[in-house]
């Protein structure tokens, strides 16, 4: 009997894992057009190894603050907030958002934590990442993002919102912020649609 | 490659010092805008730009990064696009000639591959206010590179070492073609811009010069304008590369 329960345990897992596989190897390729092709590896606010090419499947605004940020970085999350809070409630679990970081030296996954539950993003919906110098500067560089480090750990950036669809094809590049995330989340609701 | 001294690249903008905290304190300077220098450590740069031919090289040994299999978002549809096939340069002419019609995203895998790197902008710009030769008056210099500007992009482009060697040894940083920079992403971001793009206006016509340090400089306007147009994945006719290797490997 003893005996039995482990080796169901490992059937039960390993269906599981084939599943996965499945599921991987089912999904298209990529389009060209998608900022997932960049292959670097992130770590998330749990300290977790991710990849992009993770986040298929649901729509995603994306933009990239620096959590120690005092000026324009809290807007930005707030621009974020108020464009999923225009969805109707029934679409808002079916679309994340993705935070990267410029800051590579001070944004460790215990700070970028911090920082979302200071500012109450659902780990259900906000993802937080940190990379390389290579790798944010390439993100930036796809999202069409200028930034610089300025000194005493500040960044001057560009304040862009952008919208992903399922596969991480740009949608839609919020102009400035304070646009009041309109085209943004009816860009979104074309996706859901 | 050459060794680049080490040295201070001024840019050509100045700051808001109210955005620096290190000078938020003082109440001197509060709205005084200052031109903050760069420190640039030693460093090695190639001699001459990447030819067409040391980019054959590349993608025969990186099939990605071929023009009938790069990936949209890493290089526009005009990738290569003067040569005659994937594998096929098709003009012997310009095998020796910079290679453009390449992505910073290509030119970045290009160095990478050889365990160098693209130069910031602060380096490239450290190594090419070397004048040429020695004694050339620095008005004599800009002139130059001015003429340049002005002229039209041949359509089949000079050798590299076609125009000058720099006092470091260098050829070409200027009158042969532009070049990636690894941080050419940073020249809008001047401040912590509440608007997308509110600062661009210190780079361009009279905002710019309104803040400048150097007003004479205008070829490095020209650079710093043509570099904030750029996104990573454009590829552009005269826009090529040449790589940079730090001395400690950093």
């Amino acid at each position: 009997m003893a005996a039995r329960v482990p080796s169901a345990f490992l059937a039960a897992a390993l269906m599981t894992l084939a599943a996965a596989t499945f599921a991987a190897d089912d999904a298209p390729p990529l389009s060209g057009e998608s900022v997932y092709q960049l292959d670097a590896a992130w770590t998330d606010q749990d300290g977790r190894t991710v990849h992009l090419a993770d986040f298929r499947g649901k729509p995603r605004l994306i933009t990239m603050v620096y959590t120690t940020c005092e000026y324009s970085c809290p807007l930005v999350v707030e621009e974020i907030r108020k464009i999923l809070g225009r969805l109707p409630a029934s679409n808002r679990s079916q679309v994340g958002a993705i935070l990267v970081s410029f800051d590579t030296d001070r944004d460790t996954p215990e700070q970028m934590k911090k920082f979302a539950a200071a500012k109450k993003l659902d780990p259900a919906t906000w993802a937080l990442l940190k990379g390389n110098a290579g790798s944010v500067r390439e993100m930036a560089a796809m999202l069409g993002i200028n930034y610089k480090q300025t000194g005493g750990g500040e960044y001057s950036h560009t304040n862009a919102v952008t919208v992903l669809d399922q596969n991480g094809v740009i949608r839609y590049r919020s102009p400035a912020l304070g646009s009041g995330g309109k085209e943004a989340a009816a860009e979104i609701e074309k996706l859901l649609n | 490659m050459a060794p680049i001294p080490s040295g201070v690249f001024v840019p050509l903008y100045k700051e808001n010092p109210a955005r620096d905290p290190a000078r938020r304190q003082s109440a001197t300077s509060r709205t005084e805008p200052v031109a903050k220098p760069v420190p640039v450590a030693e460093f090695l740069l190639d001699v001459h730009a990447v030819t067409n031919r040391n980019f054959l090289n590349f993608v025969r040994a990186d099939p990605r990064w071929r023009r009938s299999s790069v990936k949209r978002i890493f290089a526009d549809a005009n990738y290569l696009k003067h040569w005659k096939s994937d594998l096929d340069i098709g003009d012997e002419q310009i095998e020796l000639s910079p290679v453009t019609h390449v992505s910073w995203f290509a030119a970045k895998a290009y160095c990478e591959a050889l365990g160098k790197e693209l130069p910031t902008v602060a380096e490239w710009e450290l190594a090419a206010a070397a004048p040429p030769g020695k004694g050339t008056a620095r008005s004599a210099y800009k002139e130059l590179l001015l003429d340049w500007y002005g002229k039209p992009t041949p359509e089949r482009l000079p050798h590299v070492g076609s125009t000058f060697e720099n006092r470091h040894g260098v050829y070409d940083l200027h009158g042969l073609v532009w070049e990636w920079t690894m941080d050419f992403n940073s020249a809008l971001a001047m401040e912590d811009a509440r608007g997308d793009g509110g600062a661009d206006s210190k780079l361009f016509c009279g905002g710019g010069a309104a803040a400048a340090t150097d007003f004479s400089d205008y070829a490095a306007f020209m650079r710093y304008a043509f570099r904030s147009s750029l996104r990573g994945n454009y590829t552009v006719a005269n826009l090529g590369f040449r790589c940079m290797k730090r001395k400690d490997g950093r």
